[in-house]
């Protein structure tokens, strides 16, 4: 049964995964698993809950030391590790819940097929660029418990661009998902 | 075969199913797999996620031995980039 205790993990801390953490913070879980290989960079800042002097650190480490300024209550494990094949299930078997919020298809498709083969909450997004105008966000519960959210349309391969507030607003829905399942709402009444 | 048989025989044949990929209505014969159904939509590539009313189905293997019946709804989710 989903707690805010419940072991919660951010798979890929970019635009998604850092600002999906900080809105997990904020909301009182207290168990966080981040997992990225990547560092921090000038042209991730438009959209990444990273800052100026962060510039060349690992994500995992920067967004430990921004997470903490929130809560000191979080207990955070930061896996410095890029997802695959083979360590995905060392990686998440322990998991209650798995944000995916990584950037490519290939990616994206192994994490929510392993979560749904394991019986795990996936959350993941597709469709996080340009504006939420042009492009609404949906917000869908797709079976078991996979749900999905973004406009299902904009595709970074295709051109377009990911900009602070769309990335920022499916990575909130993305947390807010999680406290509603928590709330035990029924997630069936979505439109 | 008499000219009955042949004529159930190509009835048979002729014998239609009408499933959903993705809400779109398409055709296909009877003793069809999902297999074949997925390898003749535009929409399936590497990495979609495959669904058949509702239920998840995870693997290549599964795709093979499943067969389509009459109103059967497939969903093909297919994830983009960006995140």
């Amino acid at each position: 049964m989903l707690t805010k205790q419940s072991k919660i993990a951010i798979v890929g801390c970019g635009g998604l995964g850092s600002n999906v953490a900080s809105n997990l913070v904020r909301a009182g879980f207290t168990n966080l698993l981040i997992i990225d290989f990547d560092v921090v960079n000038e042209s991730n800042l438009n959209r990444q809950f990273y800052f100026q002097d962060q510039i060349g650190k690992r994500k995992t480490d920067a967004i430990k030391e921004n997470l903490s300024r929130i809560s000191d209550k979080v207990k955070l494990q930061c896996l410095f590790e890029k997802i695959n094949e083979i360590n995905i299930s060392d990686c998440l078997s322990d998991a209650e819940a798995v944000l995916e919020c990584v950037d490519n298809t290939s990616a994206k498709s192994l994490i929510v097929q392993y979560a749904l083969n394991q019986g795990k909450i996936i959350i993941a997004a597709s469709g996080v660029c340009e504006t939420c105008v042009e492009y609404p966000i949906k917000v869908e519960k797709k079976f078991d418990e996979f749900y999905l959210i973004g406009d299902g349309i904009t595709d970074i391969a295709n051109g377009n661009q990911p900009f602070s507030a769309k990335v920022s607003a499916v990575a909130a829905y993305q947390a807010d998902i999680l406290l509603s399942l928590l709330r035990n709402y029924d997630i069936n009444k979505l439109p | 075969m008499n000219n009955y048989e042949k004529k159930q025989h190509m009835e048979e044949k002729a014998k239609k199913m009408k499933y959903f990929i993705n809400g779109n209505c398409k055709e296909a014969s009877d003793k069809t797999t999902l297999q074949s159904v997925l390898f003749d939509s535009d929409e399936f590539k590497e990495g979609s996620i495959i669904s058949l009313n509702g239920i998840y189905i995870n693997s290549q293997e599964k795709y093979e031995s499943i067969q389509i019946s009459e109103g059967d709804k497939i969903e093909v989710i297919n994830l983009l980039a960006g995140g």
